[in-house]
């Protein structure tokens, strides 16, 4: 599992954080919302909630020493999942299912200050696919844009206290991502796409045929970039397409589905 | 007409490995586990037959693609066919598209016409529902030709105008005389993307089938195997490209 704990990163924020979200586990397995802080800092009294229920924390809840405290209805079963793994886990006074589907996440503190929030739906983050959960790129990152999360690559498909290394923190310098796999042409349609070297991103649909460019040059620091949703001055037919990136000898694919403007 | 350029949002074709083994549909002949869905005219050509096939488009897993096909003769050289094919995209996309065809064969002419239609969705969202037709001519062993034209769609009016492409196709086909190999080629111009072509080639080793093709523009090599028992055949083709993915198809059809 390409993972590590990171309190030297954790160590410099001093605003706790969402930083993972489990609200679709396979089955058997509990949901979890991972948090995120400076280390030994004491979250009694603070809460969770949804769009349905508050869940407020034990009085002996605190981030640990990775940085890192993770809050479940079922602490034990996390950890059994986890091969007996030192998860610094909770369990609230109650917990009400998460929506995979469109779900609202505040933590507030003790004082029901809100300190962080999260928003997701599928309609822009698209299917929560099963079994897996989402990663904050960044305590920083604002909680509700969608590229902020990932979905996590963790061998058990989350990775409850512990923060994973996605490829370009571990040297690999050219990666794509995408948000969602549905656009509408004429909505902006934001991708991070991480390379030093220039990059060439191609729209293709499913006879392989090209059907424009999206994308030509070096990409910013940040990786962001935004697509209008035409290539060449037009907009895609309806259908599914292809996106592919080149960057020297590599390529990435992610596959896309367009609709109507 | 290469009834499977209708419309952008129908560009994966109908999954038959006998015809990706050899690198495509063709407008001049047809094989066995052939929708014949490149030229109606070729519904003729052949007796009843009924299949199905599957592939992953691009090898991508979060897509799925099938379909089903099949024809019937009717007598004094009529024949009737269909066709539909159904792709999904991890839940979030979804496109049926079918095709009949009615087509006549006598001596070494043979002539057809077909109907094409579909409907796309998108997240419950209803994309439209095109229309088309479809004419083709098909001379035994030497030629086939056709050509198609879609009625434009409202609901796609006003996306680019790439809704309706027309693509034209013309092919050949040698067929040995002791029919132990078949080959053919075809060249197609399309109104957007303009020309390409295939070549595909066919041995056949009782029972076994084995195929390979190469198409241009865009580049892609195939290979096929297939074996049949009494009517009853299955069929692989793996096809593709290094850069945008291989995919496999696997196919089964019925001849009477």
């Amino acid at each position: 599992m390409t993972m590590f704990p990171f309190p030297a990163i954790l160590a410099l924020v001093a605003a706790v954080r969402l930083s993972e979200i489990q609200a679709n586990p396979q089955e058997g397995l509990p949901e979890f919302v991972e948090l995120s802080g400076t280390p030994g800092r004491c979250l009694a009294g603070w809460s969770l909630s949804d769009a349905t229920r508050r869940r407020v924390f034990p009085d002996s809840s605190a981030i640990a020493a990775s940085g890192l405290l993770v809050v479940s209805p079922d602490c034990r079963s996390l950890r059994e999942a986890w091969a007996g793994a030192d998860i610094p886990c909770v369990q609230p006074s109650s917990w009400g299912r998460l929506s995979a589907g469109s779900d609202l996440l505040v933590l507030r503190d003790s004082l029901g200050t809100v300190t962080d929030s999260v928003h997701w739906s599928e309609k822009n983050w698209g299917a929560w696919p099963r079994g897996k959960s989402r990663v904050r790129t960044s305590p920083d990152a604002p909680g509700s844009d969608p590229l902020s999360w990932r979905i996590s690559r963790a061998e058990l498909g989350a990775s409850p206290g512990w923060i994973e290394a996605f490829p370009e923190e571990t040297g690999s310098s050219f990666a794509l991502e995408i948000p969602r796999r549905t656009m509408h042409p004429g909505t902006p349609f934001a991708m991070v796409v991480r390379s030093e070297a220039p990059v060439r991103l191609e729209l293709f649909d499913l006879a392989r045929r090209p059907a424009g460019i999206v994308f030509d040059g070096t990409p910013p620091v940040d990786g962001r970039i935004v697509w209008d949703g035409k290539v060449a001055g037009r907009n895609p037919t309806p259908g599914v397409y292809l996106l592919l990136a080149r960057c020297g000898g590599g390529i990435r694919r992610e596959w896309i589905a367009v609709g109507k403007p | 007409m290469l009834a499977q350029s209708w419309c952008a949002a129908f560009e994966a074709r109908l999954p038959a490995a006998a015809v990706e083994g050899r690198g495509g549909p063709s407008v001049a002949w047809i094989s066995e586990g052939d929708p014949a869905d490149a030229n109606p005219a070729l519904v003729a050509r052949k007796g009843g037959e009924v299949g199905g096939g599957l592939t992953r488009p691009l090898g991508l897993v979060e897509l799925s693609l099938g379909g089903l096909w099949g024809r019937v003769p009717l007598g004094a050289g009529w024949a009737l066919g269909g066709r539909w094919k159904s792709l999904r995209a991890a839940e979030l996309y979804r496109e049926d598209a079918w095709g009949g065809d009615l087509a006549w064969a006598g001596g070494r002419w043979a002539m057809g016409c077909g109907m094409r239609g579909g409907h796309v969705s998108l997240e419950g969202e209803d994309l439209g529902t095109p229309l088309g037709g479809a004419v083709g001519i098909s001379v035994r062993l030497v030629e086939g030709f056709s050509v198609a034209g879609v009625l434009e769609d409202p609901s796609f009016l006003g996306t680019g105008g790439l809704a309706q492409p027309w693509t034209l196709g013309l092919g050949g086909a040698l067929e040995g005389r002791d029919s132990s190999w078949a080959g053919d080629l075809s060249v197609e111009r399309r109104q957007i993307g303009g020309w390409s072509g295939r070549v595909g080639q066919e041995l056949r080793l009782e029972p076994l089938r084995i195929r390979a093709g190469l198409r241009a523009n865009p580049w892609t090599i195939s290979v096929g195997l297939g074996g049949g028992f009494r009517g009853v055949r299955m069929d692989w083709a793996l096809e593709g490209d290094p850069d945008l993915g291989w995919q496999h198809h696997i196919s089964s059809a019925w001849s009477f």
